[in-house]
Parts: C-alpha cells; structure tokens; sequence
C-alpha cells in the first residue's frame, strides 16, 4: 500500500511578514519562518512543535502557499510550487488539505454540510452532479458522521465541535490530497474528545498514504501521532527527529525544558517545582544573533552561540539538533 | 472543616428548560489544602465556582444549600452582606482567560489595589504599598507598578490576575483554568508561581481545570464533576493512582502521557444536556460497566479517600 518517495522537500524557506509603521515609516519584518528546511515521505506524519509565536503556522501557511515565501523551494511531488501563481496555484490547492484550529470559524455558517463538502469539487471541478454527492456521503462515513443523512443537511451550529472538526476533516480530504497541514487539529476541543479526533486523522491518513504535517503546542498528544517531530523556536527548526527519540532523549536545551515543563498526571507533581528557563521568546521583528535561544539558555557558550547560528549536528541518522553546546562537546 | 459545601443547588431557567448546573454538590476541605474540581466542559464546573462565590445571572431558577466558611454559612448572608465582608474579602476568584479581563486604561498598580480601596477601604497609598508588595510575590518586577496591560506578556498578565485575587487577603481562592490560555513553558511558570505561593501563605485553592495533568500539579483533593454532580471526590495521592469512578478511571486514561508509552483511551458519546439528564446513574449511557442496577439513583460510597458515586463500589 505504501508507496514511498519524497512528498515534500523544502529548503532555506523564508517568510517574512511587512509590517509599515506610520505613513512614512520604514518598514519592519517579523521573520516568522527563516531558514527552514524540513522532509516529508509519501505516507508520513511529521509534528512541528513550537509556542505560540514561534512561527509554525505561518510555515504551515507558507508551505499550503496561502503565503508567498521570501526565499527558499518548495518542492511538491518533484513539482516547484515555490513561486506559481494563478492557474497552477490553484491546481496545487487541489493535492493539500488544510486543517484549522477552530472549526467553526473555520466553516461558513450559512452553508449546509453538503455545500460545504461540495464547494471543493466544484471548484476543481472533479465529477458530475451524481458522483460529488456520492464523494461527499463516502468522506463523511469516512470521519464517520453516520448516519449521513442524519448530517448533510445541518448547517455547522448544529453540531458539537468534535463533529464540526470532523466536518472540516472530511472537507480537506475530499479532493483526495496528497498532504494535509493541520494546525492545531484537536486544540479547541474537549481532552475526551481529542483523542477520538486524532486517532480518526491518524486511521485516514494511513488508508490513503497521506503526508500530514501536524503543528501543534502539545507534544504529548504528537507521539501518537506523527512517525517524526521538529522542534520549532523563534522561526527556526532547531531538533528533529523520530518522535519517541526526540522525547526521551532530547539534546536541544530547549527541547529539553519543553519536555521538563509538561507533566504527566502524578500526585507527586505538587511537591516538585519545575526548571522553566528565564525570559520569554524573543520578537521576531529583531532576533537574537546567534542562536535564538542563547539569551535564555543556561549552557551559552559566550563569543560563539551570541554570535555565530549553530548548523546541523547529528545525534544519529536521523536525529539531528543545531546547538554549538551538543555539538562542542561531541 | 474549613470549607463546607453541602447540597449546593444552582439551577438556571432558560427556553428550552431548566439547566441543572449544580445539582446537589457537597464536598469539605480544610485550611490551606487545594482541590482541584475536573470535567469536562459543560458539566457545571464554572457554575459551581459561580453558586459558591453568588456570581449568579439573572436567570436563576433555584439557589441554594449550605457554604460553610470557617463556621459561618455565608448563604444566609443577604446580598449586601455578601458583597461587603465575603466576596473578593473572604473568597475571591481568577475567572477564565482573567489575563484578557484587565482593564487596558489604567495601570497594573491600580488595577491591583481597587479591590483593596473599593471592599476594605484602605487609603490609596497604602492600597499601593500592598500591590508592589503582590507584585513582588508573584514575581514580578515592583516598577511594572506603572506599567499598562498591554505592556506585559500573557503569562504576566495572568499572574497580574492572581495578584489581584490575593490582594485583599482572601481565605479561598477559587481559580477557573488559570493557565489553559498559555504556552507550556509560561504555565510551567504560573504554576511554580502557586506552589511558591502556597508555602508563603496558607491558602485554599479551588482550582477548575480540564486538563488532568495540569490538575496534579497543584492538588491535594481531586472533586470529578459530571452532569452537575461531584461524581468522585479522593485524596491527590489515591486518586491518580486508583481512582473509583467509572467515570475518573476512562478520564484518567485519557489522557496523553508523555514518559510512558501507553496508547490514550477515549470516552464514547457526549456528556448529556444539564435540562434532562438521564435518571439514575447519569454517566450510564457511556460506562462500559453499566448494569440493571445503574436505572436507580446511585449511592455515595465513602472510600478511603473520600467518596464515590457508584453503584459498583457498593458492598454487597
């Protein structure tokens, strides 16, 4: 069943967004995504975990090109989509599927379920009348929302955010892509219910050998998940690996207070205080040179990491982590 | 007891029906211990902080029990008499997303020492002195005195809200998801910042919360609410490690670990509507241990931690 291949290949990305101040104003740019490479196999999940300003959406944003990037390829499929436009633009919507955070915000209120299932084929114009339909009832047994005539005619209020999720799901999938990004898929929605919701996207995306990128801030919920996870800070991918390596044995000091700051559920947890690191993330307007984590890190190594970014250094094969401490100490 | 809630009812009339929010509820805690009060969203959580502290809309339907605070049942307290010696005096509270709640014109300072001049009356100056001082606990620089909301990280605006909580030297603080609105690190923070916070004063904390770990961090008593009810109520230590409920064991396993490799379970169906639950056993429609027995109200069994309700745990 697994067809394998590179899906995805994306190298040096940038994407910085312009911010004018005033009329005269220069111009100021938040380096949101910079420099980023990253690899997808055909049938892959990988996670990209990072807070919240630390860019992973706009990458997500960038590689669905709802974004222009400054710099960088993006190449899909053997296809270069870095910088197409109009016509073929619209053809590369037809192979991703995007996943949003929240669900209903994400669904026009005054379109019925059907409608909005339907409005994809439509626009790509994929079938005939009779064969939409029926494309549209096999996605929603698919998310299972069953009966399905019990749903195609609501409209999205009329249903818990676990269905509406559901719904945006089987919208993403209907044009049979090849990569779907979700972002956040499951953070809006209720603890019982998000695992239900992420074990369905994980069944999906293993029946049709889907690439999903998977951004989120909770990396507990990403092991059962995604095959590999990327560790993102301030714009920039800074570990990755395969998940259960990167989690049990993280390099990256950042990585590693992430990982300290998440408890599991134990009646111990309220005797112990947590090693959080000073500051806060920096902004993106004016970064940090050097390493972006080297104002808070507790092992900067000064006149290198302040100065100089940390390149690539390989724990093994397939784990790798950019920080001049891991790689000075070997 | 220092904490005494027995029987508290809030019910609220709406088109479609009476909401049963809190039906019932009753659970004890002594000076300086922390509970933390679990569910999932729409089983009455929020209500119950809201029936305690009589935050009520105007809907209200039926209202009451019995709130014991230190011996004094502050329900029989008229609202007037509420509003001056209990409410932010006695009880205050950090609502949800409070970090978004602030006031974006007047300064952090001020914000903080307005309950302070407004319930105890204090005189400004001194209000001030008591809010660096707050400040300063929460681990916060005192020359952000002066600074204005906008001014501060999420994670300082919420702990702006627990200064403000604090200010006027509460009994019980009542916390409704004080840290679900932030990035892992800075609730990693908040939460150092209440363990800090509890050894310096002896306070008892209410603490609402749907994210069971996160509730570990900071509890000595669990209460699991559903459908209105306090379905479990246990001792930290007993209930992460063998909880009673049906109900607590399928939530527990819910949830994602990240140091063990255990694959997560999930609930099947949705909490019932709080206009007509289901009679007996509420949780039945989704408990895999579900027998005859369950169409009857269930018992409370006392555990040796605290409570359950469940007709299994009843000894034949």
């Amino acid at each position: 069943m697994a067809e394998n291949g590179k899906l995805l290949e994306i190298n040096n990305l940038k994407m910085y967004h312009v911010i004018r101040k005033g009329l005269f104003g220069g111009r100021f740019y938040v380096r949101a995504v910079d420099n980023v490479d990253l690899n997808l196999e055909k049938g892959e999940a990988l996670a990209i975990i990072g807070e919240s300003g630390s860019g992973k959406t706009t990458l997500g944003k960038t590689i669905l090109r709802l974004y222009e990037p400054l710099d960088g390829k993006i190449i899909f499929d053997g296809w270069d989509v870095t910088h197409i436009k109009g016509k073929e633009l619209k053809r590369y919507r037809r192979w991703t599927g995007f996943i949003q955070q929240d669900p209903y915000g994400a669904l026009p209120p005054f379109m019925t379920i059907k409608q909005i299932l339907e409005e994809p084929l439509k626009i790509h114009k994929i079938g005939n009348k009779e064969e939409r339909i029926e494309r549209v009832h096999r996605v929603l047994e698919e998310v299972r929302l069953t009966p399905v005539e019990d749903f195609i005619n609501k409209y999205p209020h009329m249903l818990s955010g676990g269905q509406q999720q559901r719904v945006v799901i089987a919208r993403s999938i209907i044009t049979d892509p090849k990569l779907i990004i979700a972002d956040e898929p499951v953070s809006m929605l209720d603890a019982s219910v998000r695992i239900e919701v992420l074990r369905l996207l994980r069944d999906i995306q293993k029946k049709h050998n889907l690439g999903i990128i998977y951004i989120s801030h909770d990396l507990s919920t990403t092991k059962y998940f995604s095959n590999r996870i990327h560790i993102m800070y301030a714009g920039k991918i800074v570990e990755g690996g395969p998940s259960k390596e990167v989690i049990h044995n993280p390099q990256h000091p950042y990585t590693k207070y992430l990982i300290n700051a998440l408890p599991d559920p134990d009646p111990n947890n309220r005797f112990i205080k947590r090693d959080v690191p000073p500051g806060e993330p920096p902004s993106l307007i004016n970064p940090p040179q050097g390493c972006r984590f080297h104002p808070r890190c507790p092992l900067s190594i000064k006149g290198l990491c302040d100065l100089k970014e940390p390149g690539y250094t390989y724990v093994n094969e397939n784990h790798f982590v950019k920080c001049w401490y891991y790689e000075k100490r070997g | 007891m220092y904490l005494e809630v027995k029987n508290l009812y809030l019910y609220y009339k709406t088109l479609k029906g009476i909401v049963k929010a809190v039906d019932g509820v009753s659970f004890n805690l002594n000076k300086g211990e922390a509970m933390a009060l679990i569910g999932e969203s729409g089983c009455g959580k929020s209500s119950l902080s809201r029936a305690i502290l009589r935050l009520l809309p105007r809907n209200v339907h039926r209202y009451e029990g019995v709130v014991r605070l230190n011996g004094d049942n502050i329900m029989e307290y008229d609202d007037e008499k509420f509003r001056r010696e209990v409410r932010w005096i006695r009880i205050s509270y950090v609502p949800q997303a409070a970090m978004n709640a602030l006031n974006p014109v007047i300064k952090v300072g001020d914000q903080i020492a307005e309950p302070l001049i407004i319930h105890k009356g204090v005189s400004k100056n001194e209000a001030l002195e008591k809010a660096a001082k707050l400040l300063d606990i929460v681990n916060i620089p005192v020359d952000f005195i002066n600074r204005y909301p906008f001014e501060l990280s999420g994670g300082m605006r919420q702990r702006v809200a627990i200064a403000m909580a604090l200010v006027t030297d509460p009994e019980v603080v009542i916390m409704d998801e004080p840290t679900s609105a932030l990035d892992v690190l800075t609730q990693a923070n908040i939460l150092n910042e209440i363990k800090d916070i509890r050894k310096k004063i002896n306070l008892t904390i209410i603490y609402i919360t749907h994210d069971i770990s996160v509730s570990s961090e900071i509890a000595d008593k669990v209460a699991v609410m559903y459908a209105g009810e306090i379905v479990e109520f246990n001792d930290a230590d007993h209930f992460f490690k063998e909880p009673q409920h049906p109900y607590s064991k399928l939530l527990l396993y819910s949830v994602p670990t990240l140091r063990v490799d255990r694959e997560p379970i999930y609930i099947k169906g949705s909490p019932p509507s709080l206009i007509n639950p289901p009679t007996g056993c509420r949780f039945k429609d989704r408990c895999p241990y579900r027998f005859d027995k369950c169409e009857e109200s269930p018992p409370k069994v006392s555990t040796n931690g605290g409570f359950a309700k469940c007709w299994l745990l009843e000894k034949r």
